[in-house]
């Protein structure tokens, strides 16, 4: 035995022979990224992102692969659980579970049941068992995230489009945080636009990461980036720098909506926003030389979708600024894929039987843009008694939501609560019943289709077995409930049966997809140089908006200001999402954390000359207080952030996912942000906020 | 990014351990040579020697947790001739066996044979400038890598060492403390020593670079500052020297020879003890890598 | 002679950390060991500011501390000139950790072994992917290759960008940085 010998070399074993591949989508965010994983002996040995899937482009972001380190976390919920008198859970089985719950939901008032699921996986079996219940009242996290944004579209247009940020030329990039970066198909194209000699420019309160590789900042104030979106059309209009074909063959009301503009001046959008004059100019004439590979880029979601006062303007804004350039379905502008559409009747004839009630939804009466589902007003609701059972399916509420207390004093009114999720959240501590959930790498889900330049199916299979849990998949668990209830009929098929009808619809192969995970849709590319098929009563694009003067809008953009300023030394509340972070669920991943830990990730971020005013040093302990509470926090004193401005991280200060016992970490800024409600959609305004800022120990 | 320091408590531990043992089998053979009659200190000296180095080693193989759990591996330590450590196994080895040898000969009652002092004397001398070579050849730790750190190390393990003795024969043999005027004046000087030498040693690193600068800072103000002046300086290296000044020079020679002197003489050479032991442990910590500051970070 | 090499291109690095989850998923490494580092760097002052990401891992010197440290001969210079570390030989002394100017090594908890980029021993073996950090990368931030060899990618990448060490002179570092 010679001492060389005593044992391989770090690395030598590295590549096993025996991985096995299997095609599956995360579940890190929102995108459902497809991926290959490898796995060995029941451990993920390598995520690649696949190649021909739109948010992924052959890549997964760090989220992404760090969450699928969820299987190194042991603290599941590992069986059903029930709370007993003194407060505490029991474990129970399956079939408890789902006949006591059963019982309890068949002898609500079907009008005062509630779901909320926020992530949206299978999200047709909960609302199908609730339709079998009698109930309407769905909720989604729109209201909290991109309610202003869909409204916005339906309103002016109908048509949804894609960035074809690979060919693009000039990009402008609004309050886009790093979630542009972390779509990694879109990370992958800014990397090649830049290469390309392209040209990117951040329009942000807050430098972003994706800050590391734009060209230009511009650091305008809070709330302000609808009057930068004025100033620039106006600077358009003036210069008679749009296309004026285009304007002519798809546009409806532009005379109105360029008389408007002209209003703007770059002086008046300069002192509004904190820009210079020139800046403003300036992207207006890039944006301009460039067209049409040329765009406002709209970020999905986060502060547009549900920030501010004036966000549905914004929205209107970029739309209407990207269509005046004449971008629609250039090459390196916005393109509109037909995404294949799948109807409840073409579902009927494959064998998935229709299943509907004709209860109404409890929703904000004053949001006439959304067809309702607003969660904000779900919880009001909850308060005054209206809702009085409801079931969570993997959301987190509590954390969530604005006004934390507020969701738990309604949580607590509830005659019944039962949670569905993997790990025993904030809002799962609160039920009456746990019911385990396979995490994604587990289990089977409905089909999804994702679109970019055009569109493609992707489903999501197990690719690790854990047989220390008892979890159920979303449809399976949801079966079992509607079985305890006596509503089994209401499930006539089986999942496969669901996912084969889908596929069938859609033109592709089921035996296909479940081979490969993912499978293109025939006849999805976008088409270039033609106009997307638009859903307004004009067939045009409404710059100026009968839908928005019905409900009592303005037809036009009209500048509004943010609804809270700072002043008197108070200081505007910013939330966003850290890079690895999606809410607050990916803290299950160990890996995660140990990054944000490193890296400090859960800091508040203030300007130094702000921090400077405040006696304010780098890490040290701050208090941040709004009307609705306070909290403490370390913060990071920074030259990339705005004056008079905290920017908080949505995700932190969260238990679960944690050893037991161990301490908060970070703290979670939700509970900062009262219950208010954006008119005409009732998205949640998370980014209005005014907070006082203090050292703790000062 | 905060720079955590690599080594810690139990390092530091193992390099004063290391230097006081070499210091204490140079302090005996200094006493056979300068006060043959002197035997129980000296035995004091050979039996301090192999005990606190085999301590030291100990601590040593705990702190390397791979071959804890491994102990086979231990063996492979002579594999690297370039590396210091490799070296520093072999004086420390060669050491422990001399002193051992020499103690059995001592307990047997066996007279030493001079080449075997003097062998021993230089493999001391070799562990106790080991101990801050081992630190010195890390290039990007300005304040370890100076020609200074072995000389300080080295002196502050002869102090130590003769100090460790000089305690533990206060307990022993009161009466033989009286009779080692010289030993007592050489170790005397060794503080003074080192007073300068870390005057250096701090002044020069503070004009390195970035790196040696915050080092220094780190050292002597920041974190670790109190622990530096009140701990090292004033305990371990002024409160020894202020006390063996006057005992030695102002003071009677009934009040050098009474119980008073004896207990300051024991109180100062604890505080020699607890300053060698802060001397190593603060070095270990303080020190900052050169690449956490230049060019780009 | 191979002598494998990387690019690390810190203008397109958006700081997203795909490449060290990538890597301690390949690595079966521990939640605290990650063989990647990143430093930040903020120059300017609001609004102009400039701010880059630098990703740090082993750096495979050629002229490498680590190595001459190492007492047990567990840490040594493989084929190919990659800088490797036998698990079985090392006592976990830390020398090792203590000698290297780019603080690139980490100790593993639970066996006590030091442990550092591998630059993928394995996998620039003949029809594997490259290392996980160059594939996982959504930037293209990474360009891994033979230094040797004039014509590979890096070379010519490193040539184009005017990449150069992190620390000019220091350890003859095979990681170059275009920044
Ligand atoms: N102020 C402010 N508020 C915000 C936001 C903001 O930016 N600012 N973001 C808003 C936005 S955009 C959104 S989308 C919402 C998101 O809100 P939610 O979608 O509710 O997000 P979470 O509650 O964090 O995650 C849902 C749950 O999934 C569970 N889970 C994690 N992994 C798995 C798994 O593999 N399987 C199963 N079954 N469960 C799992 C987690 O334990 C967690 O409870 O929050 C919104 N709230
Ligand atoms: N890393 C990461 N990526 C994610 C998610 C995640 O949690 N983490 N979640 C996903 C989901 S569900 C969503 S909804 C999206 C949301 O993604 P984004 O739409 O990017 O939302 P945020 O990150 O919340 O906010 C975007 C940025 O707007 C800036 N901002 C805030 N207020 C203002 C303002 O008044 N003016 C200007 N000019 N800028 C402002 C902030 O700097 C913030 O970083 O992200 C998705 N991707
Ligand atoms: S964007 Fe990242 S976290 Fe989200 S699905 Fe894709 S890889 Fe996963
Ligand atoms: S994956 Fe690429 S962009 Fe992301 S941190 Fe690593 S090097 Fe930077
Ligand atoms: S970077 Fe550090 S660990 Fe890597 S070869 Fe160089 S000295 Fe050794
Ligand atoms: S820790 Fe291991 S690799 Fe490092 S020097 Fe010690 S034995 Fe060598
Ligand atoms: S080369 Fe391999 S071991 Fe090194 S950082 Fe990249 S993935 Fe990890
Ligand atoms: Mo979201």
């Amino acid at each position: 035995l010679s001492l060389g010998s005593w044992s391989p070399a770090f690395g030598e074993d590295d590549a096993p022979t025996n991985a096995v591949q299997k095609v599956t989508l995360c579940d890190g965010c929102g995108n459902k990224c497809a991926f290959t994983a490898y796995t060995v002996n029941e451990k993920l040995w390598r995520a690649i992102g696949c190649v021909g899937y739109p948010t992924s482009h052959g890549f997964l972001c760090g989220r992404g692969q760090g969450y699928a380190f969820l299987y190194a976390n042991e603290n599941r919920v590992k069986t059903p659980l029930k709370k007993n008198d003194s407060g505490g859970f029991e474990e129970i089985s399956w079939d408890q579970a789902c006949q006591e719950i059963g019982q309890r939901l068949t002898a609500a008032d079907p009008g005062k049941i509630a779901l909320y699921q926020s992530r949206g996986n299978s999200t047709f079996y909960p609302k199908r068992l609730m339709a079998a219940l009698g109930s309407a009242n769905c909720y989604s996290d729109a209201a909290i995230r991109d309610a202003g944004i869909t409204a916005t579209i339906e309103g002016i247009s109908g048509a949804y489009p894609a960035p074809d940020v690979a060919n693009a030329k000039y990009v402008v990039m609004l309050d886009k945080s790093t979630y542009d970066g972390m779509r990694p198909a879109e990370m992958a194209e800014f990397a090649k636009m830049v290469e390309n000699g392209g040209h990117v420019v951040l329009v942000d309160s807050r430098e972003t990461s994706f800050g590391r590789i734009c060209d230009e900042w511009i650091g305008v104030k809070p709330g302000t980036e609808l009057a930068f979106l004025l100033g620039v059309a106006g600077e358009l209009v003036r210069t008679g720098h749009y296309n004026k074909d285009f304007v002519a063959a798809n546009a409806n009301g532009f005379d109105q909506f360029a008389a408007a503009m002209k209003g703007y001046t770059l002086d008046w959008a300069a002192e509004t926003t904190g820009a210079e004059t020139t800046q403003i100019s300036q992207v207006a004439a890039n944006l301009w030389a460039n067209a049409p590979a040329a765009f406002v880029d709209m970020p999905w979601a986060g502060t547009l979708g549900s920030g501010f006062a004036n966000s549905v303007d914004t929205v209107r804004m970029i739309y209407l600024i990207n269509a005046i350039l004449g971008c629609f379905n250039q090459k390196g502008g916005w393109l509109f894929p037909n995404a294949p559409f799948v109807s409840d009747e073409m579902l009927a004839e494959k064998g998935i039987p229709q299943l509907t009630t004709d209860a109404s939804i409890i929703t904000y009466a004053d949001a006439p843009l959304v067809w309702g589902d607003s969660i904000i007003a779900a919880f009001e609701q909850m308060q005054a008694g209206n809702l009085t059972q409801m079931i969570v399916v993997e959301g987190n509420p509590v954390l969530d939501v604005s006004n934390g207390n507020g969701v738990k004093e309604a949580l607590g009114k509830l005659d019944l609560l039962v949670v569905l999720d993997s790990f025993m959240t904030e809002t799962a501590l609160l039920a009456d019943y746990v019911l385990p959930l396979s995490t994604f790498l587990e289990r089977t889900d409905t089909i999804v289709t994702a679109s970019g330049a055009n569109a493609v199916a992707g489903l999501r299979t197990p690719v690790l077995t854990n047989t220390e849990v008892d979890g159920k998949s979303i449809p399976d668990a949801i079966c079992a409930l509607a079985a305890g209830a006596g509503l089994e009929a209401a499930f006539p098929f089986t999942l496969d049966d669901y996912n084969r009808a889908n596929a069938e619809l859609m033109g592709i192969s089921y035996e296909g997809l479940l081979r490969e995970g993912i499978s293109a849709i025939p006849g999805s590319d976008a088409q270039l140089g033609t106009m997307p098929y638009l859903r307004t009563a004009s067939g045009k694009i409404d710059f100026a908006s009968p839908t928005f003067e019905a409900v009592g809008l303005s037809a036009v953009p009209t500048w509004t200001s943010p609804a809270v300023e700072a002043v008197n030394g108070s200081l505007r509340l910013m939330v966003g999402q850290e890079v690895v972070f999606q809410d607050t669920f990916c803290d299950a991943s160990p890996y995660l954390m140990t990054l944000v830990e490193k890296y400090q990730l859960q800091q508040a971020w203030v300007n130094s000359d702000t921090a400077a005013a405040l006696g304010i040093a780098d890490g040290d302990t701050v208090e941040v207080s709004s009307p609705q509470g306070s909290l403490t926090v370390p913060a990071k004193v920074t030259e990339l952030i705005a004056p008079n401005v905290v920017w908080m991280p949505a995700h932190f200060g969260s238990i679960y996912g944690q050893a037991e016992g161990t301490p908060l970490f970070g703290a979670a800024p939700k509970p900062l942000i009262a219950w208010q409600l954006e008119p005409g959609t009732g998205a949640g305004m998370m980014n209005e906020t005014a907070v006082t800022l203090k050292k703790v120990g000062a | 990014m905060t720079y955590e320091p690599i080594w810690g408590g139990i390092i530091a531990w193992y390099l004063f351990l290391a230097g006081l043992g070499g210091g204490a089998f140079i302090t005996s053979a200094f006493l056979k040579w300068t006060k043959p009659e002197a035997t129980t200190m000296r035995r004091i000296g050979h039996i301090v020697a192999p005990v606190a180095v085999c301590i030291g080693l100990v601590l040593l193989m705990f702190d390397a947790k791979a071959g804890f759990l491994n102990p086979l591996r231990f063996a492979l330590l002579l594999s690297n001739f370039g590396s210091v450590m490799t070296w520093g196994v072999v004086f420390l080895a060669a050491f422990t066996i001399i002193a051992l040898i020499v103690l059995v000969l001592d307990l047997m009652k066996k007279s030493v044979p001079n080449w075997l002092d003097i062998v021993g004397v230089v493999a001391g001398v070799c562990v106790a400038i080991y101990t801050g070579v081992l630190l010195g050849v890390c290039q990007t730790f300005p304040l370890w890598n100076n020609a200074l750190l072995p000389i300080l190390f080295l002196v502050s393990a002869l102090s130590t060492g003769a100090a460790a003795v000089i305690a533990i024969g206060i307990l022993v043999k009161p009466q033989e403390f009286n009779e080692i005027g010289l030993l007592k004046k050489t170790h005397y000087a060794l503080p003074a020593i080192e007073i300068l030498l870390v005057a250096s040693l701090v002044f020069i690193t503070a004009h390195t670079n970035q790196a040696g600068f915050n080092s220094i800072m780190n050292l002597i103000g920041g974190q670790w500052g109190a622990w530096f002046w009140i701990g090292f300086v004033i305990v371990g290296l002024l409160a020894p020297t202020i006390i063996e000044t006057v005992t030695l020079f102002f003071s009677s020679p009934q009040f050098e020879e009474g119980a008073t002197a004896r207990w300051l003489s024991f109180a100062s050479d604890a505080g020699v003890l607890v300053g060698g032991f802060l001397l190593r442990y603060l070095v270990i910590v303080a020190a900052l890598p050169l690449t956490m500051v230049v060019p780009m970070l | 002679m191979t002598r494998y090499g990387m690019l690390v291109n810190t203008r397109k690095c958006i700081g997203c950390y795909a490449c060290r989850e990538a890597c301690q998923h390949q690595n079966k490494l521990l939640d605290n060991e990650p063989f990647i580092r990143y430093e930040e760097r903020v120059t300017g002052k609001f609004p102009t500011t400039d701010v880059e990401m630098v990703p740090m891992q082993c750096m495979q010197c050629t002229d490498a501390p680590c190595v001459s440290v190492c007492p047990t001969g567990a840490s040594h210079i493989g084929p190919d000139g990659i800088v490797v570390i036998d698990h079985g030989r090392c006592i976990g002394c830390l020398y090792c950790m203590a000698a290297c100017p780019y603080q690139l090594r980490v100790r593993n908890e639970e066996t006590g072994a030091v442990d550092k980029c591998r630059f993928c021993v394995a996998a620039v073996k003949p029809g594997e992917a490259a290392s996980n950090c160059v594939s996982a990368c959504p930037m293209g931030v990474r360009t891994f290759g033979d230094l040797d060899d004039p014509e590979s990618n890096v070379s010519r990448e490193i040539r184009a960008t005017g990449a150069k060490p992190l620390v000019e002179g220091l350890t003859e570092a095979a990681i170059y940085y275009a920044r």
